[in-house]
């Protein structure tokens, strides 16, 4: 690909400043990062700081981490006072059993619990007596009561009375409370008996898929059912709980006609409101400025007239107001203009539809019954009717009529419209196609390009057609002596090719169809000047006979042409 | 537009002309710029509506005007709305007398028409009636005797409350095609035009649909006068928020797995299942229980009354996943399907745009997956083609893009 010589010295120097880059790509990664550290970090809203926080916080923190120290400490000692008390039973000298009674803690509990675990009440009892200091004065005398709960307490006799009344508070709190708990039961038990006879809650979690829908069935029939009811339906009637998102002004009416008037009536009550506001804000607005500029021009006439000159005169004012009001009479007189024009526009159109009568209307009141068609139209129509055996045969080609190839070219147009003579049903796909060719290929130029039959099919019946130079010379051929060519080219298919070589050596000079004055394309006055011969009375009646066969063929499957005329 | 030149269009062979956008066609982008009833810009605010779509900018005001209109806009941009509040603006509330006529294709979409009607003409008390078939003949009558400003309905239906004299059409003024390529292709032509018969002479037209091919246009000058044409080019129809794919497999059957496997996607929000024929929709939906999975489904030969209950518990959100035929595939609108998944490849390419056209409503995304066996690639490649759209294969984190 290349044409470069690559020598071994050009490769060792690429090779060297390969290294030489990345060593300098290194180094400077190496100084990015010494000089990104260095940059002071920029910190985000979220991480900037107020001063002294921080300080604040260690404080905080340390003083948090000096008082779980004492903690720490204190039930360290604890821990260890509990372990000496429980193990050194034996070991006790009497001043530390002193020392010992100070706590009210049996502390060989345990140990007695761990040995002898059977007999529990008895060392209830023996608790209770060791813990209990025996009574001083009667006043101090633990005794039992039961609480209005039905517990059996034990308290000092002098609380006694304190805690009696504790207990009638209590008392009444707690009848309060079941008061209220029998009326939630009561409720709920209501609600259970209401909830068989009204249909689920829809919403319900606990309920299946399947049942929430049944219920949903159930509802949306009743409300069809009450629809069916209604005179007016509106949309809330039609909404069937559809998952819609509405738009900012969406409001729910009411399904209750009376209720949905009067809502409808106070959300009109309301907007009317809204409007008055905004317009006396506004009046409001200007009044303010009107001032305004009345106190500014009352202080420069103040000043003129110090300095001895007349007062300003009042036009402005009055011209701006003049003006605004113009503006709204302009404005309102623009959109009545607006409205004539439309109303015009409105009226013009529906006269220009009732000047146009569409195919299918025709037949119905006021149109009339049948449509008048002009010479041309019902020529064209009748056209479209007949079969396609009665059409030019295929035998005319276009290559035939050079002397019409330099006229054909002025007259295309023409032809397009208004010249197909067999567009029936099942040709028009192949008329479609085949036109589409003709426009693109431009056959009048080199009309021996390999064209399709129907394609020349199509251009050898417009420009027979359309040409009355060609009819003229037609006429004359059609009184030449050589009648057996003619008929040839009417009625079979040209079987001898040395006949067809024949006929086309003489160019325009191709006999016409005999039924061609029939079919012709305009109602001009033309006399036949052929004379009677037997072999076209046996044509025609052949051709006749044929045509009666096709229209009672075609006879059941008309629809078609009836819709199109009726 | 002389009188001579539209007889002529009567006999003008159509096939070749290229139909294009009417030239002049205002475009209004606010809906208070186009002269509208209060009453009616409120209810447009209220169902949500800010800001005109495109369609809505150009062919409201033409219809106001008086117009004949083919509009064509993108599936999901806001037709029905735009012929809704066109209607609604021409309605004369003071005479209780049917008005307007909508058709449309299915019995569904003829409810979502009148549902919106009424929405958007709330605030206006409109009253609008949905004539469909499988109801109750005495109750249309009845409902239609009590006076209806609007009726939008289904043909056959329509047709014979109207040769019962149940619907008087002495006043209407409007006719509106919604879906108007299905309205008028073969088996509907024929009952549009017996309904058309019993309407006054030049009546007002609207065809709206997402696709409106050739031929369809070619008859419409049968009962149109010089119409507005609000087109789109096909290269142009599909929707940039809608990302379509496919899934190549091997075997029919290896289709089913492929579901199985893409429930969890399915409903995150709401998925519809697209197959060709009802029978299959029968049996898919039979096997989608059989493996557990909760699934709903709905086809033209169920009951209407199950048709109603079905399409209302989908509406509501209440069933997620909808196995159906295309009797789904036109027009409508339920906001949360977010996912289509074509089981079997539609029958024609206007279809397909219709079908991934129910997800990815005004302007939410969606996504559009299709099935597709080997001899079914080349369908899918004409259809991309066909639209100058892009469907590439499946990728993993399609739950992502929903």
């Amino acid at each position: 690909m290349s044409t470069y010589e690559i020598s071994k010295s050009s490769l060792l120097s690429l090779k060297a400043e390969v290294l030489r880059k990345q060593e300098e790509i290194s180094k400077a990664k190496l100084q990015n990062k010494f000089k990104r550290q260095k940059e002071p970090k920029k910190l985000t809203p979220l991480e900037v700081k107020n001063k002294g926080v921080e300080q604040r916080e260690i404080q905080d923190s340390q003083e948090d981490i000096d008082l779980l120290q004492k903690s720490r400490t204190v039930l360290e000692h604890k821990a260890q006072l509990y372990d000496k008390l429980c193990s050194s039973d034996k070991t006790i000298s009497g001043e530390e059993n002193e020392h010992i009674q100070k706590y009210l803690v049996h502390f060989d509990k345990k140990k007695y619990s761990n040995k002898e675990s059977s007999d529990h009440e008895s060392q209830e009892e023996n608790f209770n007596e060791s813990v209990y200091e025996p009574a001083q004065n009667p006043d101090e005398e633990w005794i039992e009561y039961i609480d209005c709960l039905g517990r059996t307490r034990t308290c000092m006799k002098k609380d006694l009375e304190f805690l009696k009344s504790k207990d009638e508070d209590l008392r009444a709190a707690v009848e309060k409370d079941s008061n209220k708990a029998e009326q939630l039961v009561d409720r709920k038990e209501q609600e259970n008996k209401s909830e068989d006879l009204k249909p689920l809650d829809e919403n319900n979690e606990l309920l299946s898929a399947d049942m929430r829908r049944e219920i949903m069935r159930q509802q949306w029939e009743k409300e069809e059912a009450e629809l069916a009811k209604k005179e007016n339906i509106h949309y809330q009637d039609v909404l069937f709980n559809e998952a819609r998102t509405h738009g900012v002004g969406y409001y729910a009416f009411s399904k209750d006609e009376e209720e949905r008037k009067r809502q409808q009536e106070a959300l009109k009550k309301l907007r009317q409101e809204t409007e008055q506001e905004q317009k006396k804000a506004q009046q409001l607005k200007q009044q303010r400025e009107k001032q305004l500029k009345a106190r500014i021009r009352a202080a420069e006439n103040r000043k003129r007239a110090r300095l001895g000159l007349p007062p300003l005169e009042d036009h402005e004012d009055d011209e701006e107001e003049g003006t605004q009001q113009l503006d709204e009479e302009k404005e309102k007189e623009e959109e009545e203009k607006k409205r004539k024009q439309e109303e015009v526009e409105k009226v013009k159109i529906q006269k220009s539809k009732e000047a146009h009568i569409r195919p299918w209307d025709i037949g119905k009141e006021g149109v009339k019954e049948h449509y008048v068609y002009s010479q041309e139209e019902w020529i064209a129509k009748k056209r479209k009717e007949r079969p396609d055996e009665f059409a030019p045969p295929q035998q005319y080609k276009r290559s035939n009529f050079r002397s019409l190839n330099s006229y054909q070219d002025n007259k295309e147009d023409e032809n397009n419209k208004n010249l197909y003579f067999s567009t029936k049903k099942e040709e028009k796909e192949q008329s479609k196609t085949a036109k589409h060719k003709w426009k693109s290929s431009n056959p009048y130029k080199n009309s021996q390009t390999n064209e399709e039959v129907g394609e020349k099919q199509i251009i050898d019946k417009t420009s027979i057609n359309s040409n009355t130079e060609f009819q003229a010379s037609l006429i004359v051929n059609e009184c030449s002596d050589n009648e057996d060519d003619r008929l040839l080219n009417d009625y079979k298919l040209i079987s001898n090719p040395a006949k067809e070589m024949h006929s086309r050596g003489r160019g325009a000079e191709i006999a016409p169809p005999s039924t061609f004055e029939y079919y012709g394309p305009n109602s001009s006055n033309k006399k036949a000047k052929c004379e009677e011969k037997q072999n076209i009375e046996e044509a025609i009646s052949a051709g006749l006979k044929f045509l009666r066969n096709q229209f009672e063929k075609k006879k059941p499957n008309n629809r078609d042409n009836e819709m199109f005329i009726m | 537009m002389g009188s001579k030149r539209d007889t002529r269009d009567v006999f003008e062979d159509l096939s070749n002309v290229e139909f294009e956008t009417s030239e002049g066609v205002e475009v209004i982008d606010k809906f208070k710029n186009m002269g509208l009833k209060e009453e009616l810009i409120r209810g447009i605010f209220a169902y949500g509506f800010e800001k005109p779509s495109a369609i809505q900018q150009r062919a409201i005001k033409p219809i106001i005007k008086g117009r004949d209109v083919i509009a064509q806009a993108q599936s999901g941009t806001g037709k029905t709305a735009t012929f809704a509040i066109s209607i609604l603006q021409s309605l004369d509330l003071t005479m209780r007398e049917t008005q307007i006529l909508c058709l449309s294709p299915t019995r569904e979409l003829a409810v979502q028409i009148q549902k919106v009607i009424l929405a958007l003409g709330d605030f206006m008390n409109v009253q609008c009636h949905a004539c469909i078939g499988g109801t109750n003949l005495g109750e249309d009558i009845r409902k239609l005797d009590f006076g209806q400003h609007v009726v939008s309905g289904t043909p056959g239906r329509v047709y014979d409350m109207i040769r019962r004299r149940a619907l008087r059409t002495r006043s209407v003024k409007m006719l509106v095609l919604d879906e108007a390529d299905e309205m008028l292709n073969k088996g509907f032509k024929e009952q549009i035009y017996d309904v058309y018969r019993f309407l006054p002479p030049s009546t007002q037209v609207v065809l709206i649909s997402a696709t409106l091919p050739h031929e369809i246009l070619e008859i419409t000058s049968k009962f149109m006068t010089d119409p507005i044409r609000i087109l789109v080019k096909r290269d142009e129809l599909t929707l940039e928020g809608i990302k379509q794919f496919f899934v190549a497999v091997e075997r029919e059957e290896w289709k089913f797995d492929t579901l199985c496997d893409l429930y969890d996607t399915l409903t995150i929000t709401q998925a519809v299942i697209f197959c060709n024929t009802k029978r299959k929709v029968d049996w898919l939906t039979e096997k989608m229980r059989e493996a557990n999975f909760t699934v709903s489904s709905m086809h033209g030969d169920m009951p209407q009354k199950e048709r109603d209950s079905i399409m209302k518990e989908f509406r509501s959100g209440q069933s997620r996943v909808l196995i159906t035929t295309d009797v789904w595939a036109r027009g409508i609108d339920v906001q949360q399907v977010s996912l289509v998944i074509n089981y079997d490849l539609p029958n024609n390419r206007e279809l397909y745009i219709h079908r991934i056209g129910r997800s990815g409503r005004f302007g939410r995304k969606g996504v559009a997956i299709n099935f597709v066996k080997a001899d079914d690639i080349r369908i899918l490649r004409d259809i991309e083609q066909y639209y100058s759209t892009q469907i590439d294969e499946m990728p993993m984190n399609v739950a992502d893009l929903i």
